[in-house]
């Protein structure tokens, strides 16, 4: 029972309005990060006899595994096993030569930012503090207020996807200015976000 | 089991109760659009290429234009399905087509198309089984303009108060000082990739007043 006070007088200021006599900013820096993995699709079609196992081991030199079997379909008479799989941009060549040599048809579909790298994109977290205490000080001014020391700091990036794709459509083609081939079109941006919220005391 | 239900039913209901809004005062959320007016105009070059070429490789021939590693988008190829085991040759050529964006102010749009078909034409001629395409995507609103807004934190505390008063006022209160504030700053900067933003719009459907950047701040003033 004691514990369930506890817990609940813990919770309570999370859920609380604006605490008097302070300020409170976030400071969010997002960085553009560069995509990393090409994505590839494979599509092998083999007797009904066929099984997992067997196709597993006829793609193996090119480095597929079960993890990337993406599903199986067929009739009477014939199976197709769809794969889909990540690899390196520096392996790309390497992978089309092991895909060519086991004579199997594939397509690169397309790019991505891996998780590592959006993890090991680094949070500037002085940087973020300094922001924040440069927003934080015009805040006070806006309101004849001097800014006091820092109360809090917490980091609600930890609460969010590290890394953010934008969504949305990126536009419409307006003409092609060359007269040739369909350009694809580019996908937005693939965001890191760091972000801190900080809490300052007001001196009136 | 009845004891367990009212613990539940506290824990569930009274963090929120306890945090109503404090005694004596008015928290009021303002906000504030700012429209930027799109300057830079966003060009997708794509170069298509056997499979043995690489990403070094297609930047190399594509120097001309400005563009670098940073500039690369997207690679993709286009192939069907053969049964296993294969019988005969390989399918006819399949090729890799490299993307890549190029953000250029719209100022220099006429120049930049200008030198992208040259150096198309010399793609072409220097590399036989290559082609390069290229078309404007639309416009976008540049960091360095993204970062130059500067949000009005006067004119937000100003609209706070007034919508403060009008609360106050109804409820036959007095508006008293700040007791306390709430706002956020945010930026965007290259990093390893080039900025392509997520509001690129068409000079023929959309304005060119991209994207609304928002400026807000949440103000509690005393009530006397």
């Amino acid at each position: 029972m004691r514990m369930l006070w506890f817990t609940i007088l813990l919770v309570s200021p999370l859920f609380g309005q604006l605490q008097s006599g302070s300020l409170t900013v976030t400071a969010t820096r997002s960085t553009v990060v560069a995509p990393n993995l090409v994505q590839f699709t494979a599509s092998v079609a083999t007797g009904i006899d066929a099984t997992q196992d067997d196709v597993l081991a006829m793609m193996a030199p090119a480095g597929i595994t079960v993890g990337s079997l993406t599903g199986v379909s067929g009739t009477a008479s014939r199976l197709t096993w769809g794969f889909a799989w990540l690899v390196p941009l520096p392996s790309l060549q390497d992978a089309i030569a092991a895909l060519q040599a086991l004579r199997v048809q594939f397509s690169v579909t397309g790019m991505r930012v891996s998780d590592d790298l959006l993890a090991a994109t680094a949070c500037p977290a002085a940087d973020l503090l300094a922001d924040a205490r440069a927003q934080a000080r015009k805040m006070a001014e806006a309101i004849r207020a001097g800014l006091g020391p820092v109360l809090t700091v917490s980091n609600p990036a930890a609460m969010s996807p590290a890394g953010v794709t934008l969504a949305g459509q990126f536009g419409f083609f307006i003409g092609v200015l060359a007269g040739i081939p369909e350009v694809p079109a580019l996908s937005p941006s693939t965001l890191r976000n760091c972000s801190l919220t900080v809490t300052f005391g007001l001196n009136p | 089991m009845r004891t367990f239900l009212s613990l539940l039913t506290l824990c569930t209901f009274a963090p929120p109760a306890i945090a109503q809004l404090d005694s004596n005062s008015v928290t009021v959320y303002a906000s504030r659009n700012a429209s930027l007016q799109a300057d830079q105009v966003v060009f997708a070059v794509a170069v298509d290429t056997g499979l043995d070429a690489t990403l070094n490789d297609v930047v190399a021939v594509l120097q001309n234009a400005g563009i670098t590693l940073s500039n690369f988008a997207s690679v993709r190829t286009q192939l069907g399905v053969i049964p296993l085991p294969a019988q005969g040759p390989l399918p006819s050529l399949q090729q890799v087509e490299w993307t890549f964006g190029l953000p250029v102010p719209i100022s220099k749009l006429a120049d930049t198309a200008s030198l992208l078909k040259t150096v198309q034409q010399n793609v072409v001629s220097n590399n036989k089984s290559w082609t390069m395409s290229f078309s404007v995507q639309g416009t976008q609103v540049s960091l360095p303009l993204q970062q130059s807004q500067v949000c009005s934190v006067a004119d937000l505390v100003a609209d706070a108060r007034l919508q403060a008063q009008k609360l106050a006022g109804a409820a036959g209160m007095t508006l008293g000082n700040v007791l306390a504030l709430s706002g956020s700053t945010s930026m965007t900067q290259p990093g390893s990739g080039v900025y392509l933003g997520s509001s690129l719009s068409s000079f023929l459907v959309s304005s060119p007043f991209l994207p609304p950047q928002l400026c807000s701040a949440t103000v509690k003033f005393a009530l006397k």
